[in-house]
């Protein structure tokens, strides 16, 4: 959560732009990653974390914060956005052609051969879990989200999401065992 | 592989970052290229829906109570047979009531003649020779008038 979020959702929701794109900004590559990840594919992923972020902004006005970070609902919006994106375009990615390339990562750290196969052997494994565990997974150790702010991202409970974790891990593991 | 190496290995993701040149023409389009709906407005869609729950909960029950009561008010106890002639079930009815006033009649007719003699004696009996002496008994003696 950051510095100072609540003064800026609560303006946000009255309508201030200003308020609404500190928030974008802080939020974008969480998102973006997640998407990202998600579905594997560099332009779809700028199309969904846009639609996501306008979702959010024509619907400021009806985010009651109840005590929960304004990050588990823009989740909850990116996680409905894939579903909405992959149920009206039907289309399917290749998972063994998912790659630091095919995601249009220009980094520098993968300019290293060993590290850019490291990247592309977990996200070949990543691709393998079911949508929930994938879920689990990045906001949990990608951006380093608590059990309590996943749980109300997934709309599950926080021990239903230290199952699916370690569910998740175990088969991570194997996966990256057998490769 | 060790969990921690793999925790270790998701947490090295978190250096993908989006196109600049796409978070700013994103940011462009978001903020200028649209606009949230007031808050007022859904206060507005919610408390009509909150509305309109109700009412819909208030006219069943008032519907299943009226429904109910008219149902009772009809037909106390039976229950209704909406599909059957009426007129047919009352000739019927009254063809039977014929039948059985016919049989009443024809019974007493048979029960006050049962107490003359003779027409006992012209009755079929069980068959005992008791009866039938009897019988013979009876016709001498008509005989003898």
């Amino acid at each position: 959560m950051m510095e100072g979020e609540k003064n800026l959702v609560e303006k946000a929701r009255k309508g201030n732009s200003e308020a609404f794109g500190i928030l974008y900004d802080y939020y974008l590559p969480k998102i973006y990653r997640f998407v990202l990840f998600k579905v594997s594919h560099k332009q779809q992923a700028e199309d969904i974390t846009q639609h996501a972020f306008m979702k959010a902004w024509e619907n400021m006005g009806g985010y009651k914060p109840q005590g929960h970070p304004f990050g588990s609902w823009l989740y909850r919006i990116a996680r409905n956005s894939v579903i909405d994106y992959y149920r009206k375009n039907e289309f399917s990615v290749d998972i063994e052609a998912v790659s630091p390339e095919a995601l249009g990562i220009d980094n520098s750290l993968i300019a290293k051969l060993e590290v850019k196969l490291e990247w592309e052997k977990i996200l070949n494994a990543i691709g393998g879990l079911t949508e929930v565990e994938q879920d689990v997974l990045i906001m949990r150790f990608v951006e380093d989200l608590p059990h309590g702010e996943v749980a109300r991202a997934v709309d599950k409970s926080e021990n239903a999401v230290k199952v699916i974790q370690h569910r998740a891990l175990k088969k991570l593991k194997v996966t990256l065992s057998k490769k | 592989m060790k969990e921690e190496h793999i925790i270790k290995q998701l947490s090295t993701l978190k250096s993908i970052e989006p196109d600049a040149g796409f978070a700013r023409s994103a940011r462009t389009t978001i903020l200028y290229r649209s606009e949230p709906m007031p808050a007022r407005f859904f206060g507005l869609t919610q408390s009509l829906s909150t509305t309109l729950s109700i009412g819909l909960v208030v006219m069943l029950f008032v519907f299943i109570a009226l429904g109910g009561v008219a149902t009772m008010l009809r037909t106390p106890l039976s229950p209704t047979f909406q599909g059957v002639d009426e007129q047919s079930l009352a000739s019927e009815a009254g063809s039977i009531n014929q039948t059985i006033d016919a049989r009443l009649s024809e019974v007493a007719y048979i029960s006050g003649e049962r107490e003359n003699k003779l027409v006992m004696a012209t009755t079929p009996s069980d068959g005992d020779s008791n009866a039938d002496k009897e019988i013979d008994l009876l016709l001498t003696q008509a005989k003898g008038y």
